[in-house]
């Protein structure tokens, strides 16, 4: 037991109801409030020194100032909820829908266009972009690390394209790792359960010098299958496994000298069931397919201070990824070099600017169900960007300007200006809006992929015919960028330490959005048969205009309690200029989830538990081509048990999505039928984390 | 939804274990920032010409809501402002400059823009009386504690009452 502290220092309790009536008073001005600091200042230095400090683990709020949407998830909110992977660990984010199409994939999406292939939505990993560009998306199966390792995830809704570039259309997601100072010593965890079978890491952190520390890593789990629907599919399976290891060197000249040099390796093997077109009967083939993943990265990064409030950076760093799947056969190497430098000018203005460079050079081999064209290329993008940061009314009227200018091998150059305001008058309120234009450019998909969606066979259905009729999806090399202008308005409140409240809203317009449009039939050859070949090449006929809202409010009526209530809504409408196949591609408006909400409760017991509720609500949803599947809502929950039998060992005890057997997420856009759909089933483990 | 119930019902249920009630890191610090200028005597030439007390914030600020009660509080009969300086112009100016753990990496580079000047530097940096600034705060066994660097005070024409000396768990003289 803790020594009892000679003056105990009790926050004044706020009821339920009284803090509710706060909320209900926004637009008053804001009355000094009771608070810890008028009774703190009021202390001298002996009654100071005798107050105990709140755990680190329990920061209080701080009104934050940015004018974006940005939520942080912290390592305490990691480590509470449960998450044994970074997919699931951004579930704790407003307005991110995560959902899990089978054991090893995921589709995850901030205000729409969610998919496998969810090509608004940018990633990056200690300042490196895991945004693939073979079909501009993220494979979350293979982005991981030493969760306990994780210093926050940062997660901004909105487009963040002026300082992130292309692709940062709905939003940019930043995994942050810890420095390594701060991850000294040893630290290893092993847990088991199902469908998660084992799972282990192990960190090692030491010093390499006076001012130069490191650690290294192993991290590996074995991971079962999921159910899948179609019962008779008895070889089916996503089961999955991986290995990784890495590390990570930080150099601190206390001097204004920053350097990191951290590199990562990873392999692994995931099974999954595929529902492929072909042209030979029965037009279709299903596929058990075994995927081999593996990759590496290298990245060193250098800040250096000039002066106060003048600061430049330079970024390097390899990646190596290869994937072979059943349908496609890849192979990258990514290089990318960054300079930054910021910069004060005058008393009023913060200028940031940047240049960048990035190389891709890709391989693929060809299979009979998807074609990549020419099976090697390389591609360039140059960027800059400047922004500008006036303060107009110093600490309380701050105005950001810039732009992003681009120019990429696929359509030339881009440019991805914005405009934000951040209004704080107090520390209680901070009011903002930002306009923002982003685009997504054409991935190699989009340039260079040949496949065929379905095979109608002859004579039957829909197919009069005495041919196949092949639905086959059209790559298109004067494909251009999809553009958003995006309008947005954020409200933060913070009336004490203890309650804290994020509000957003949106009104994002899209224009020139990729999509299918109905091309040219052709009669081809086959083998030693004829079929007709109906293309879809993909065009940017689609426009759409989406509204939106997002809520997080967290309050702590206790230092030993705290609540997290999250609430998104979206609504999407889309426009056709041109041609569209099917009345199947309204599939952007049908498949984000209207209505999302989460409370979570985090309470700490007495005897060193810890006891974590997660509930959280996803709205019905349409997923898959050609035909949607209606996926219903669900309400699931996650619970955590912890317990702290020394101060170097946690045990915790997990039951995941525990309100039904098992429930369906999603369905991919691709590859998938209804056949292959896959429950989410109810899951549990038991986990040893020790330090040393 | 019984769920949501068993919830609300929580917080009458926690009250009883009461255990380890604590304050805020970051107001703690700020009561500590304001005690210390009780405690410590400015030359003459750092109020010419000024009529407020200037309290400087380097990084990321981690006092929050209440750096609000210094509103309406003084420092020798002048009233608390609050700033970001983010020049070396504006950093002179201040007569108090705390440096946020953010700006950890550039500390000493801080510390030679004001070094030899009437401005009370506080942190909670490690090794920052060590290179040069005068108070560093730090936590033991979850209290707040502080050690001083009295040479660095001196230089800067800072006066700092023997109160304070005593109180700090350590005092570097040379």
């Amino acid at each position: 037991m803790r020594p009892a502290p000679a003056h105990r220092f009790v926050p004044p309790r706020r009821t339920g109801l009284a803090s509710w009536t706060l909320w209900a008073c926004v637009l008053l001005p804001a009355a000094p409030l009771p608070g810890a600091a008028a009774e703190l200042s009021e202390m001298n230095l002996e009654q100071l020194m005798n107050v105990e400090i709140t755990s680190a683990g329990k920061k209080s709020q701080k009104l934050s100032g940015v004018a974006a949407a940005v939520h942080v998830i912290t390592q305490e909110d990691i480590r509470r909820s449960g998450a044994t992977s970074i997919p699931e660990a951004l579930r704790l984010a407003p307005g991110i829908q995560v959902a899990r199409i089978d054991a090893n994939k995921w589709a995850i999406s901030a205000r729409g266009f969610n998919g496998r292939f969810a090509n608004k939505l940018l990633v990056l990993m200690d300042g490196r972009s895991v945004y693939t560009p073979t079909y501009a998306g993220v494979y979350w199966e293979v982005q991981d690390t030493v969760l306990e390792d994780v210093d926050r995830i940062e997660v901004i809704r909105g487009p963040g394209a002026t300082v992130w570039g292309a692709n940062a259309v709905n939003g940019v997601i930043n995994i942050i790792t810890k420095q390594a100072d701060k991850t000294q010593g040893g630290e290893v965890s092993v847990g088991g359960g199902a469908p998660q079978r084992i799972f282990g890491s192990a960190r090692y952190g030491f010093r390499l010098g006076d001012n130069t520390q490191a650690r290294v890593y192993v991290k590996g789990f074995d991971h079962d299958r999921y159910r899948i629907r179609d019962r008779s599919d008895s070889r089916g399976s996503d089961a999955w496994n991986q290995q990784r290891g890495g590390f990570r060197i930080d150099h601190d000249s206390r001097d204004g000298e920053v350097a990191t040099l951290q590199g990562d390796w990873y392999s692994g093997n995931l099974q999954q069931d595929l529902e492929l077109a072909q042209l030979a009967a029965p037009y279709t083939s299903h596929l058990h397919d075994q995927v081999n993943v593996a990759g590496a990265n290298l990245l060193g990064r250098w800040r250096k201070a000039l002066e106060l409030g003048n600061e430049v950076s330079l970024q390097a760093y390899y990646d190596h990824t290869v994937r072979n799947e059943g349908f496609l056969a890849e192979r990258r190497d990514t290089f990318d070099l960054e300079l930054q430098h910021r910069l004060t000018v005058g008393e009023r203005q913060d200028l940031n600017w940047g240049l960048g460079y990035r190389y891709t050079r890709d391989h693929f081999g060809n299979t009979d169900f998807v074609q990549m064209g020419s099976g090697e290329r390389g591609f360039h993008l140059f960027s800059g960007y400047l922004q500008d940061e006036i303060s107009l009314i110093p600490d309380e009227l701050r105005l950001t300007l810039g732009t992003k200018l681009e120019h990429n091998d696929f359509t030339g150059f881009e440019v991805q200006p914005s405009l934000r305001l951040a209004w704080t008058p107090n520390s209680h309120h901070a009011l903002w809006a930002a306009v923002s234009r982003a685009v997504r450019t054409p991935s190699r998909a989009d340039d260079s992929a040949q496949t065929h969606l379905l095979v109608l066979p002859p004579l039957s259905g829909p197919n009069p015919t005495g041919f196949p009729i092949a639905i086959s999806p059209t790559h298109n090399r004067g494909l251009r960028a999809e553009t958003l202008l995006g309008f947005e308005l954020g409200y933060r409140f913070l009336p004490g330490s203890s309650l804290s409240l994020d509000a957003a809203a949106y009104y994002n317009d899209y224009d020139r959005l990729r999509t299918i449009t109905a091309g040219p039939i052709f009669l081809r050859r086959s083998g030693n048969g004829l079929y007709v070949d109906q293309t879809l090449p993909f065009s940017n006929i689609e426009s759409a205009r989406s509204y939106g809202a997002e809520l997080a409010v967290v309050w702590n009526p206790m230092p030993d309690w705290s609540l997290h209530a999250q609430y998104s809504y979206i609504a999407i409408d889309t426009a056709f200029s041109g041609p569209r196949f099917g009345s199947n591609l309204e599939l952007d408006k049908i498949s984000p989830p209207q209505q999302q909400w989460s409370l979570r409760s985090s309470w700490d017991l007495p005897e060193h538990l810890e006891l974590d509720l997660w509930l959280r609500y996803v709205d019905r949803i349409q997923a898959g081509i050609p035909q949607p599947v209606r996926i219903d809502d669900y309400l699931t929950l996650d619970a955590r048990l912890g317990w702290r039998p020394h101060p170097a060992l946690d045990l915790s005890l997990v039951g995941q999505n525990l309100l039904d057997g098992a429930h369906p997420e999603f369905l991919m856009e691709s590859g998938y039928q209804q056949r292959t759909l896959v429950e989410v089933p109810r899951g549990f483990y038991l986990k040893l984390n020790w330090r040393f | 939804m019984l769920l949501l119930a068993a919830l609300a019902v929580w917080p009458a249920a926690g009250s009883g274990s009461g255990d380890g009630q604590s304050a805020d890191q970051g107001a703690v610090q700020l009561a500590f920032l304001y005690n210390f200028t009780k405690f410590t005597e400015w030359p003459e030439s750092a109020w010419a010409g000024r009529s407020e007390f200037e309290l400087c914030i380097l990084g990321e600020d981690p006092f929050g809501p209440a750096l609000d009660d210094l509103h309406n509080r003084t420092v020798k009969d002048r009233p608390i402002h609050v700033s970001r300086p983010r020049s070396a112009s504006a950093l002179v100016k201040c007569h108090l400059v705390y440096v946020s753990p953010s700006e950890g990496w550039r500390t000493r580079q801080i510390l030679q823009e004001i070094a030899r000047a009437p401005i009370l530097s506080v942190s909670a940096v490690d090794e920052f009386t060590g290179q040069g600034g005068m108070i560093r705060q730090f936590w033991e066994n979850g209290r707040a504690r502080f050690e001083i660097n009295l040479k660095a005070a001196r230089e800067g024409g800072l006066t700092l009452s023997s109160k304070l000396l005593e109180l700090a768990s350590r005092v570097l003289r040379e």
